[in-house]
């Protein structure tokens, strides 16, 4: 199926902005959207697609190139509002605080699809609620995938709940491997 | 054909007709020099994604999980990777994008064609990415970078590598890059990594020993100038391409580029990668244009690579 591009319409747009406020505040969500551009791909998915201003006037200028894609893809509107994708966290991921970092034994399990026990967390920000979304960071504050929190981050580091599960793996980069290929 | 040269091809699993060829390029002892070379896997080799880590970074972070890393001699971002203690494509190193792994003669295109910032570059066989994600990181990820590439699955897996290693400034379109006359455009560089029989890959694909005739380079050199050609319609006046292929035969390289110097107001650019061996001015009989000698040849015997061609020309303002 053949994919076409445009620009966000105002809902899209609203989506997206959304999707950004829960993670980052309104000054980066600002940055995000002044300093780059955004192209709507539909095809079988509707996708977000992020680059720089040089493409998006070279796309301009160029209405009879038909792209397969566009710079990054940055997520993805589904029914229920825009989700933010693998490749489009590592915008976010510095300047967020719903993050849950882990140990390296729990890196790599996480990177093969597994959840995450509270024993394998080094570090959690106390603003997230249980069943809200995380980003999954390494030791380095990398981004490992996007998790489900299972506990609340106040009782992460009790002794007891060592052996619970605290992180639903939702997507990890593992995906390029698995379906990337 | 010689009974050495039969040996040569029922001892290594060659065509005869290819061995035959190898000999009256390079002489009995330096073909099996070379197809000794080719019985060896090279080692692998990963270029640095420095859009997302320094060399010094990513080697210390690998260096700790138990690999051990070879500084490639003649490019910084490079390494051969000497031991490998988990699959390199594996690690949460490479899933965040912090290298690709590339045979190291693929580097050297992307290297001679030189990307800056806020250019124009068009990359004509695309897919899966490897050169393009260097171009995209040369560039720093600013102007445009037009990726071509007509097969489906390759361009999904070029998607993945994109993303994978943030590259930002691409315009991805799944065709044949015959079509791109159509759109008009006038590139700062083009990178023509043309489709070859691979005669040069035999040390990662053995099958190539056998699965590639002369009939089959003949009807390569065909599409390899048709790219050619439409690489040079959609270059601007003062603007560069890098012509490169995967193969030794010198119908897919030195005679395409001899044709091309005839055929357009362009001139093979020196450059500086003394260190590799220069292109073919005679081969077959025929003569080839001097200016040839401005091109490289890789072999697995010499350099420890693929076997590889390539060269960057300009495209002349008129007079």
């Amino acid at each position: 199926m053949s994919i076409t591009f445009r620009n966000l319409n105002e809902e899209e747009n609203n989506a997206l902005q959304t999707e950004l406020i829960f993670w980052v505040d309104e000054e980066k969500v600002e940055e995000i959207l002044t300093d780059y551009e955004f192209f709507v791909g539909e095809g079988r998915w509707k996708e977000l697609f992020i680059t720089n201003k040089k493409v998006k006037e070279m796309l301009d200028d160029n209405a009879n190139i038909s792209p397969y894609s566009i710079g990054l893809g940055f997520g993805e509107f589904r029914e229920d509002g825009f989700i933010i994708s693998l490749s489009g966290a590592n915008f976010i991921v510095k300047d967020t605080n719903r993050l849950i970092k882990v140990n390296t034994k729990a890196e790599n399990l996480f990177l093969y699809r597994r959840n995450i026990l509270c024993q394998s967390i080094t570090e959690v920000n106390n603003e997230s609620e249980i069943d809200e979304k995380v980003l999954v960071v390494n030791e380095h504050n990398e981004f490992l995938g996007f998790g489900k929190l299972k506990i609340s981050p106040l009782e992460v580091f009790l002794e007891k709940n060592e052996k619970q599960l605290a992180v639903k793996n939702l997507m990890d980069l593992g995906w390029y491997l698995r379906k990337g290929k | 054909m010689p009974s050495n040269q039969k040996q040569l091809a029922e001892k290594y699993g060659y065509l005869p007709e290819t061995i035959d060829r190898f000999v009256k390029l390079f002489g009995v002892e330096e073909t099996e020099e070379m197809l000794v070379a080719y019985e060896k896997s090279p080692l692998p080799t990963i270029r640095v994604n420095t859009l997302k880590i320094s060399p010094f970074e990513l080697r210390k972070r690998l260096e700790l999980k138990g690999f051990e890393l070879k500084p490639s001699q003649w490019y910084k971002e490079g390494f051969h990777v000497k031991n490998e203690p988990i699959s390199l494509g594996a690690t949460s190193e490479y899933l965040s994008g912090f290298y690709f792994i590339q045979s190291a003669a693929s580097w050297l295109p992307t290297l001679l064609l030189d990307p800056k910032p806020n250019e124009f570059i068009i990359d004509l066989a695309a897919a899966p990415g490897g050169k393009t994600t260097h171009i995209a990181q040369l560039m720093n990820n600013t102007g445009v970078l037009l990726c071509y590439d007509i097969s489906r699955e390759r361009m999904k897996s070029m998607r993945s590598n994109l993303n994978r290693c943030g590259v930002m400034n691409a315009i991805c379109i799944r065709s044949d890059a015959r079509k791109l006359v159509d759109l008009k455009l006038q590139a700062d560089k083009i990178l023509l990594d043309a489709p070859c029989t691979g005669e040069g890959l035999m040390a990662v694909d053995p099958s190539r020993k056998t699965s590639k005739n002369s009939s089959d380079i003949l009807r390569l050199q065909k599409l390899q100038k048709e790219l050619f050609e439409i690489g040079i319609s959609s270059l601007k006046k003062g603007g560069e391409l890098v012509y490169s292929t995967c193969s030794t035969a010198p119908e897919e390289n030195e005679e395409v580029i001899d044709w091309a110097l005839e055929k357009f107001p362009i001139k093979l650019l020196k450059h500086k990668f003394k260190e590799f061996p220069s292109g073919l001015t005679k081969a077959f009989g025929k003569e080839y244009s001097q200016e040839l000698k401005n091109a490289i040849r890789l072999y697995p015997h010499k350099n420890e690579t693929e076997g590889f061609f390539l060269c960057k020309l300009v495209l002349q303002e008129e007079n």
